[in-house]
């Protein structure tokens, strides 16, 4: 059901469970070497091994097992990782990217992208600091204006895609600008009021050393896969992904089901700027700056396909995982900062091209 | 039905056709006027116009750029037309040359693309305008004046002051700024030029803020969990260090190390008031651009004006050390800039959201 009935190329893959790349029959002379001949055979066995997986664990194998390998490296090079305040730190950060991520996936899943996140997130933030400029009284309902803003963007987002038939990535595009640009006009530039104190909790206190932040993502986590798997709300999201021409025969709206999409990635990024504002404590008007294109490759990371209809939460929440603790090793490993950028950039590079590897098999 | 169908195309080839009457006539009314703003009511003399390149709506600092920069020329007796750069290199480039057509007297630019700009700036000067640069510059020597504060030597006191307080050994947590800008280049000239002298210091790099409060704090919360002690921090821009203050706070770290590195805002100083922080800053004053403008009216008047005005060498713009209360301006928002309230008045900070 979540997999993609892409045609495979079975006639490039040979007995052994080689994909033979075109090129495997010009090796002779490799293989008249016993040692490659017994690591190939080897890992062939491997590879056969891993086709008998059932296809769920199958597609999360890479990211869980990048993840693992990263955090046995980790665990050599840099111990403090494990320290409990850096993994309370690294929870009270992966609960802001997961939400996001976890909308992400939405729109991913209807073929869609969402550049938007970001300004929302920013939006939400001003909203919070000017409407509890003075005191906190307003707190509750600028909490419930956020999330009502974030659903009206993505719902505008949603219509302007299903209905105008704008790409997502200029209707996305277009809908940050005209937010960010919203933001300046009333702002003129300086956004005035501050973060309540009673709001910081949500993202700095929790149930011993698990931020609230972090249950609230895990909460949406366990929601959206049941909604995922067992409704039939989910079977809609991976038609519409997959084909939306079939969806629409078979009487699925897929205005109805792009929109709604669009909506909850638009309300988790809101709820997503709440926590972070509650987090950084200072009003910063880019707060979102880096979460569009964060959650697009954690997303990617964990599975989720560009093309839409394949993907799963728990792959998407293993992608922002496994993107946050590069990034927080890197930070704990005081690599020079032009080092640290070429080291996230070549593992993610690594990863994504694995995780392509890995995927072809599991569709296979 | 057919009719109705017939008419379809039509009323949309007549909206498209108001569309772009709408679009033609303000933008030639807008180009008439401003055509004719360079004339003075009928007196004869001429009202000197200065195209104002600003870096536009885009943060707090330039919207009191702007500010200070119209009010000056109000005071100056200039007709100051103004081009919104909306914090985008490539949106700011093309209002260069629609400046130049204009052909103003002089040109005002906050440069945003130092190679992109460069063209523009040069043919600007063979046509006889004159050509301001504010806050960053071109590659080129051909322009008028540059007005300038200089984060490498500006940088340095902050260092020093840190390497102080440090008793020059123990940990140094480094938070960078945004990797290849100009700004950030010459911030780690002044710092490195400092903290090369003093071996028993290590510098731990904690990653790159890129100029964002969120980025600095994640970073620096993560770079505190690491279990190390810092005896001294540097950030690169004030969101760095404001994100590492906030860092610290939501640590519940005492006593926190000694900071360097930021622009002076009223936040920073708040925050350091507040939680007994020490935090030393240097200007990146927005207010500057009332040099940038008067320096333009000399230079229409015929004045010789310095190739360059180095405006953190001004003894107002100098760096600001702890005690920091002197600074702090309780009744103003925490984005205003050191400087800015001394150029503005009370009415005109409310008008920009700076007044509480």
């Amino acid at each position: 059901m979540n997999y993609r009935g892409t045609p495979t190329n079975n006639h490039l893959v040979t007995a052994s469970g080689h994909p033979s790349e075109g090129g495997a029959t010009n090796a002779p002379s490799e293989s008249r070497n016993p040692a490659i001949h017994v690591s190939r055979n080897a890992a062939g066995q491997w590879l056969a091994r891993f086709d008998q997986l059932p296809p769920p664990i199958r597609s999360y194998a890479l990211p869980l097992l990048a993840t693992a390998l990263v955090g046995v490296g980790v665990a050599i090079l840099e111990p403090n990782f494990y320290r409990p305040a850096n993994l309370h730190v690294l929870m009270q950060q992966y609960a802001v990217l997961g939400l996001v991520t976890l909308g992400q996936l939405l729109v991913l899943l209807v073929s869609g992208i969402d550049l938007s996140v970001g300004a929302v997130m920013n939006a939400t933030l001003i909203i919070i600091a000017l409407m509890n400029h003075y005191d906190e009284h307003l707190l509750v309902l600028s909490l419930v204006l956020c999330i009502v803003f974030g659903a009206a963007v993505g719902t505008t987002n949603g219509l302007l895609v299903s209905l105008r038939d704008v790409p997502p990535f200029a209707a996305t595009l277009g809908m940050t600008a005209g937010v960010q640009g919203a933001i300046l006009v009333y702002t003129k530039g300086i956004p005035a009021g501050n973060i309540p104190p009673s709001l910081r909790p949500i993202a700095l206190a929790g149930i011993g050393s698990v931020p609230f932040s972090l249950l609230i993502c895990l909460s949406v986590a366990v929601v959206l896969m049941l909604v995922l798997t067992k409704g039939s709300y989910g079977r809609m999201i991976y038609a519409v992904g997959r084909s939306p021409e079939v969806a629409r025969r078979v009487g699925v709206s897929t205005t109805a089901v792009r929109v709604s999409a669009y909506a909850i990635c638009g309300i988790l990024a809101a709820v997503a700027g709440i926590i972070l504002s509650a987090y950084v404590g200072y009003v910063d008007p880019t707060i979102g700056g880096t979460y569009n294109l964060q959650s697009i490759a954690a997303a990617v990371v964990g599975g989720v396909s560009f093309l839409g209809g394949e993907g799963r939460p728990a792959g998407a929440l293993i992608g922002a995982l496994f993107l946050l603790t590069v990034l927080n090793i890197t930070t704990l490993s005081s690599l020079n900062p032009f080092t640290q950028l070429i080291v996230q950039g070549v593992v993610m590079l690594v990863a994504v091209s694995l995780f392509q590897v890995f995927k072809r098999r599991s569709l296979t | 039905m057919e009719m109705k169908m017939s008419s379809r195309p039509a009323v949309r080839k007549r909206f498209r056709q108001l569309f772009a009457l709408g679009l033609v006539i303000p933008s030639g009314a807008a180009l008439m006027l401003s055509a004719c703003g360079g004339q003075s009511g009928g007196g004869g003399t001429k009202t000197p116009t200065v195209a104002f390149i600003s870096q536009g709506t885009s943060n707090s600092w330039a919207a009191q750029l702007d500010a200070v920069a119209r009010k000056t020329a109000k005071a100056d007796g200039v007709n100051l037309v103004y081009f919104n750069g909306q914090g985008d290199a490539t949106k700011q480039l093309p209002l260069i040359d629609q400046a130049i057509a204009q052909h103003p007297d002089a040109i005002v630019l906050v440069p945003l693309g130092a190679a992109a700009d460069t063209g523009p700036v040069e043919r600007a000067m063979q046509m006889g305008i004159k050509v301001i640069l504010c806050n960053s510059t071109v590659n080129t020597d051909n322009y008028t004046s540059l007005v300038n504060p200089n984060a490498a030597t500006a940088s340095v006191p902050l260092a020093q002051w840190l390497v102080d307080k440090m008793n020059h050994k123990g940990n140094l947590l480094y938070i960078g700024g945004l990797p290849g800008n100009a700004t950030t280049i010459a911030y780690d000239q002044g710092f490195n030029q400092v903290i090369s002298q003093y071996p028993d210091i290590k510098v731990i790099n904690g990653g790159n803020a890129s100029y964002s409060i969120s980025t600095g704090k994640q970073l620096a919360a993560t770079a505190i969990a690491s279990g190390k002690t810092f005896s001294g921090v540097w950030g690169v821009g004030g969101e760095a260090v404001t994100g590492i203050m906030q860092a610290y706070i939501d640590a519940k770290v005492q006593p926190v190390p000694p900071i360097g590195g930021g622009a002076a805002t009223n936040g920073i100083l708040r925050l350091g008031i507040e939680n007994k922080i020490e935090v030393a800053s240097l200007q990146f004053p927005p207010s500057d651009s009332k040099v940038c403008i008067d320096t333009a009216v000399k230079a229409i008047k015929g004045e010789t004006v310095p190739k360059l005005i180095n405006i953190s060498a001004l003894p107002e713009y100098g760096p600001i050390l702890p005690p920091l209360d002197k600074y702090y301006k309780p009744q103003y928002s925490d984005d205003l800039y050191v400087g800015t309230d001394s150029v503005l008045t009370q009415e005109e900070l409310k008008a920009i959201n700076l007044l509480k």
